[in-house]
């Protein structure tokens, strides 16, 4: 499973996590770095990106850094002109990235130990080439100097259709890992103030060679903190002016979809495909077995009213059915 | 404390040890010296000729069992072996963990701002936390085992784990046994190792986790004698179509444990004010 590119040395990381911090919460970053040192995978790289220009922020990543020494490679890189935007950094972690799977994790959030072994051996033994999993939400409410953990939630987690993609920004940034090869050139879009991570995935649709998997497997935690300090929590104007953003940005592009995903945004008005019908019928169909695996049980006792009452309903049903 | 003993119980853990070593390596101890006592539960060697081949720089010594002991009462024996070395607590870890390396600086500050009457000491397991509640004086009502401190001396005088009980529950019964003789219980969530447990997620499960936990949780129910909690949990494992298959082994498992109870011992646990079995199977009030 490691080691598919043949074009790298043996011992290059084939899975690159790019984590970017402003290094002014530190105390997450060292759970984001632990959350990262126990993958079961073996072969992968945590490049942080500090977006920083305070000397002092840098100086104690770098002693941070020094607690992980021989538990994991770390690259850090430093982008220290801070009037650039969120997609700023973790482009410039691309640029300089030779691994071939990529995933993205916030300085604030978690990755599951599991996610990189299984997700890229999806990716390799599926043929496909994004594979995402399910992403926790972690509720949690300020204390004395620690968090306490209210709540903790399955968030996303499901197939997708590429339509969903395009319109809705449902899938966290932490929850997947993409070949690189097949994305090479894409970037995060640096005008962006917010929703950078969801034109991200508009873009990889758009190129049509994206060919997303699910997998049921946790992978990854998002925290949302009473105190509005996890990443989710977010500036409402930049949000709108974001999302306007996208909007004009996508406006004249043309996308092919399937016929089942048209379905599924103009629903059926008029009753055409007649699915409420066919669950009817799936559920009559139950209702007979059932009653069947009951008529065997009475069979041998025919004069049992219940078993007499059970074959009128089974008749009358399949009546109902003809 | 001028000396800390680590017990850390092996079965089949190479794939965790590397990252266990590294991390305790990278710990700030401040002058601390750190000795780990390793126990191999399995008959495979490979864990210790890993080990060997680490050569961590920290104090270390190997024991080989000569048979699995489970968790509890391999444990046990590594306490009495090595306790005349311990100072006023020692940390028992499990194998897939990685401690941070600020651990003993927050332990060292928590246990400032708490009573000294305490027995045991969980330390947060990252980053799936177990959901029982604990107060804002971060008493809890059981502590867990993968990642804990204990008072050597009280450790000693409660004669450890129950040796019956092979893996689960374990803790909660020396947890219950703890608070019975006074002594407090806590939940440290400044110090943190991260556990490799993704059983501890909302929809997850593992059948060898279950089955000893069913087990576990029978057993809990008759030695502190809650008759009600004991039938209906026997009904829950009787009835429950997902335990059709392991159902048989799980009872099977469960008698032979409670032959090595006596009367007298279960009346002594009857008496316990702290056994607490809530209607969902859990021994604590559950965040989520």
């Amino acid at each position: 499973m490691q080691n598919t590119d043949g074009k790298k040395p043996q011992n290059s990381p084939q899975w690159e996590i790019i984590i970017r911090t402003q290094g002014n919460r530190n105390n997450y970053l060292i759970e984001a770095l632990y959350s990262i040192a126990l993958q079961n995978y073996k072969n992968f790289l945590a490049t942080i990106v500090a977006h920083t220009n305070i000397k002092e922020n840098i100086l104690k990543i770098k002693q941070i850094l020094k607690n992980f020494n021989g538990i994991l490679n770390i690259k850090l890189l430093v982008l220290e002109d801070t009037s650039l935007k969120r997609g700023a950094p973790l482009n410039l972690a691309l640029n300089k990235s030779n691994a071939r799977y990529i995933s993205f994790l916030d300085d604030d959030d978690v990755l599951y130990s599991s996610m990189g072994n299984e997700l890229i051996k999806e990716i390799y033994n599926k043929k496909c080439n994004f594979v995402y999993g399910n992403s926790y939400f972690l509720k949690q409410s300020s204390r004395e100097k620690y968090y306490y953990s209210l709540e903790k939630l399955k968030g996303f987690g499901e197939e997708i259709k590429i339509t969903k993609l395009l319109t809705q920004n449902l899938m966290p940034i932490n929850s997947y890992i993409y070949d690189r090869n097949i994305f090479e050139t894409i970037r995060f879009d640096e005008k962006l103030d917010l929703y950078e991570d969801w034109e991200f995935l508009i873009q990889l649709a758009c190129t049509k060679k994206l060919n997303p998997k699910y997998l049921p497997v946790p992978v990854s935690e998002y925290r949302i903190r009473s105190d509005k300090t996890g990443s989710f929590d977010q500036n409402a104007s930049k949000m709108k002016l974001s999302a306007e953003y996208i909007r004009k940005k996508y406006k004249n592009v043309k996308f092919e979809i399937e016929f089942e995903e048209a379905k599924l945004i103009y629903g059926d008005p008029n009753g055409m495909y007649n699915e409420s019908i066919d669950s009817d019928f799936s559920i009559l169909l139950e209702e007979i077995k059932s009653l069947k695996r009951d008529r065997q049980k009475i069979l041998e006792n025919h004069s049992n009213p219940i078993w007499l009452l059970k074959r009128f309903i089974l008749t009358l049903l399949r009546q109902k059915l003809a | 404390m001028k000396n800390l003993h680590i017990q850390v119980v092996l079965y089949n853990s190479s794939a965790y040890i590397p990252k266990l070593i590294g991390g305790l390596e990278l710990l700030v101890t401040n002058s601390i010296t750190v000795c780990i006592h390793f126990l191999n539960n399995s008959q495979n060697r490979e864990d210790i000729e890993l080990i060997k081949k680490i050569n961590p720089k920290f104090n270390y010594t190997i024991d080989q069992n000569t048979q699995n002991q489970g968790f509890g009462k391999a444990h046990n024996n590594l306490f009495d072996e090595y306790k005349s070395e311990y100072d006023e607590y020692f940390l028992i870890l499990n194998p897939d963990t990685l401690v941070f390396f600020n651990l003993l600086e927050e332990f060292s500050k928590f246990i400032k701002k708490i009573p000294d009457n305490w027995g045991a000491i969980e330390l947060k397991q990252f980053p799936h936390e177990h959901p029982k509640v604990y107060n804002k004086n971060f008493e809890t009502d059981w502590v867990s085992g993968a990642a804990c401190f204990f008072k050597t001396e009280i450790f000693n005088k409660l004669k450890g784990f129950d040796d019956n009980i092979f893996m689960y529950c374990e803790d909660i019964d020396l947890s219950w046994r703890l608070l019975d003789k006074g002594y407090k219980i806590y939940h440290c969530p400044f110090a943190k190792v991260t556990h490799l447990n993704t059983n501890l997620l909302p929809d997850r499960d593992s059948d060898f986790e279950v089955f000893y936990s069913l087990v576990g949780g029978l057993y809990l129910r008759y030695k502190y004698s809650n008759n009600t909690a004991y039938k209906s949990f026997k009904k829950y494992i009787q009835t429950e179509a997902k335990f059709k298959d392991i159902r048989k082994e799980v009872f099977n498992e469960f008698n032979q444990m409670k032959t090595n109870l006596t009367n007298k011992e279960i009346s002594k646990y009857s008496k316990c004010k702290y056994d607490k079995f809530y209607n969902d199977g859990n021994y604590a009030k559950h965040r989520w």
